[in-house]
C-alpha cells in the first residue's frame, strides 16, 4: 500500500472544499472527520483538555465561515492548526485576566491527564504525557506538531508564527527534555 | 538510558520517517541509518510511544457538522462584503476626483488672480508713485505678486476678483513699451529668491519705481 503524501492530502482537501462550495454537505462531514482528531490532540496537549470539544468546534466554525477565501498556499490542516492555536491563546489570555495563571492551566491539564490515566492505568503513556506537559508552551507546540502530526518545520513555523530555524531548535530541546524526564523516571 | 545519536541531520528526520512523509531517496537513507544505529532505533521507539500516548480525546464530529454554516450563507456573506468593499472604493475614487477638481479650480483662480494683479501692476507702472501710494492708502490690492503670507489666499482671492474689471480694462490698453516692461518684470520675478518672504516684496517695489521713470 502506498503511503499518502502531503500533496495527496492537499489535493483531497481542495476537492472536498470544492464539493462543499457546490452545496455537498457530505464534504463537510469528511473534512471534519479528517481533521478533528489531530485538532483535538493539539488542543489537549496545549493544556486545554477540558475545553477541547468547544475549541475544535469553534475552529471548524471559523474555518468554514472563511472557507471560500481559503487559498491552497498552505495546507488546510496547517490553516486549521493556526486558527485553533489563536483560539487557545485567546482562551489562556482570558484565563489570565480572570486571575488564573498559565502555569495553573498547565497544572490543571496535568491533573486532567492523571485522572484519565488512573482509569486507563497506562503508566508509560502517563509518563510521556507528563514529560510533554512539562515543556514550555513553544517547545510543546512544536514537539506535538512534529511528533504526533508529522508536520514539516515550515508548516509548524507558519502555524506558530515563528521561523523554521527556531522551531528546529525548540524540537531538539523538547526531545532532550522528554528523554531526560523519562530517564529520571 | 536514552542517548542522542551524533548524526543530527538524521535525528531531525526521524519524525518524518515515522509519519512516512520523507521522499523515496531520503526515506531509504534515513531507514538504512536507523537499521544500524541503536540510539536512533530507541528514538524512533520513543516517537511511536509519544504518538500513542497523546491520543485524541473523543470529539462529537456529527455535532460540529450540524452547527457549521451552509456554503450558500458563506458565499452570500462574502459577496456582500465584496460589494461593500467595491462601493467604498468607488466612493473613495469619487472623493479623490472631487478633491482634485477643487484643487485645480482653486489653483486656476489663484493664478488668474495673480496674472490680473500683474497686468494691473504693469499699467500702474505708467502712473506716478504718488498715485500708487494713494491706491495703497485706499486699501486696494498692490501690484506686488509676492504673496503676502499674513493674508490667507481664500481671503485675498475675492478681493482680486472684485478688482478684475478695472485691471482687465487697464491691461487691454497697455502700450508695447508697457508690455515689454511687464515681461521684464515677470522675468525678474522668476529670479527672485522665495525663501525670504520680505526680500522679493522690496525688490519688486524697487524695480517698479526705478523703471517707472522714463
Ligand atoms: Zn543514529
Amino acid at each position: 500500500m502506498r503511503v499518502p503524501t502531503t500533496q495527496d492530502d492537499a489535493a483531497l482537501d481542495a476537492a472536498l472544499i470544492k464539493r462543499w462550495m457546490r452545496g455537498d454537505q457530505r464534504a463537510a462531514t469528511e473534512i471534519v472527520n479528517r481533521h478533528a482528531p489531530a485538532l483535538a490532540r493539539f488542543a489537549a496537549s496545549s493544556g486545554e483538555r477540558d475545553g477541547v470539544d468547544e475549541l475544535v468546534q469553534d475552529t471548524f466554525v471559523r474555518a468554514f465561515n472563511a472557507l471560500d477565501a481559503f487559498r491552497a498556499d498552505s495546507s488546510l490542516r496547517t490553516w486549521l492548526f493556526t486558527i485553533l492555536r489563536r483560539l487557545v491563546l485567546d482562551r489562556q489570555r482570558a484565563e489570565r485576566r480572570h486571575g488564573g495563571m498559565v502555569e495553573l492551566a498547565e497544572d490543571h491539564a496535568v491533573q486532567g491527564y492523571n485522572a484519565l490515566d488512573a482509569l486507563v492505568a497506562d503508566e508509560t503513556a502517563a509518563r510521556v504525557r507528563q514529560a510533554v506537559q512539562r515543556l514550555s508552551t513553544m517547545q510543546r507546540d512544536v514537539f506535538v506538531l512534529r511528533v504526533t502530526e508529522g508536520l514539516a518545520y515550515a508548516d509548524i513555523a507558519r502555524t506558530l508564527d515563528s521561523t523554521e530555524g527556531a522551531c528546529r531548535v525548540h524540537y531538539h530541546n523538547a526531545m532532550r527534555a522528554v528523554k531526560e524526564f523519562l530517564n529520571d523516571a | 538510558m536514552m542517548r542522542d545519536c551524533e548524526n543530527g541531520q538524521i535525528r531531525d528526520q526521524l519524525p518524518a520517517l515515522v509519519h512516512g512523509t520523507l521522499g523515496a531517496a531520503e526515506g531509504h537513507a534515513v531507514a538504512a541509518h536507523v537499521a544500524q544505529c541503536n540510539d536512533c532505533q530507541a528514538e524512533v521507539t520513543l516517537l511511536h510511544r509519544v504518538r500513542a500516548s497523546l491520543d485524541a480525546p473523543h470529539i462529537d464530529t456529527a455535532h460540529i457538522v450540524a452547527i457549521l454554516p451552509l456554503p450558500s450563507e458563506v458565499m452570500a456573506r462574502t459577496a456582500h462584503v465584496r460589494q461593500v468593499r467595491q462601493v467604498r472604493q468607488v466612493r473613495q475614487v469619487r472623493r479623490w476626483r472631487m478633491a482634485a477638481a477643487a484643487a485645480i479650480i482653486l489653483a486656476a483662480v489663484v493664478s488668474l488672480a495673480s496674472l490680473r494683479q500683474l497686468f494691473d501692476g504693469g499699467s500702474a507702472a505708467g502712473r506716478s508713485a504718488s498715485a500708487m501710494a494713494a491706491r495703497r492708502s485706499e486699501g486696494q490690492v498692490m501690484p506686488s505678486i509676492v504673496p503676502d503670507e499674513s493674508v490667507p489666499v481664500a481671503l485675498l482671492a475675492p478681493a482680486l476678483v472684485s478688482a478684475s474689471p478695472v485691471t482687465i480694462g487697464a491691461a487691454r490698453h497697455l502700450s508695447d513699451a508697457q508690455l515689454r516692461l511687464l515681461l521684464k518684470e515677470m522675468d525678474g520675478l522668476k529670479a527672485l529668491p522665495c525663501a525670504d518672504p520680505e526680500a522679493p516684496h522690496l525688490a519688486l517695489v524697487q524695480t517698479d519705481s526705478s523703471e517707472d521713470r522714463p
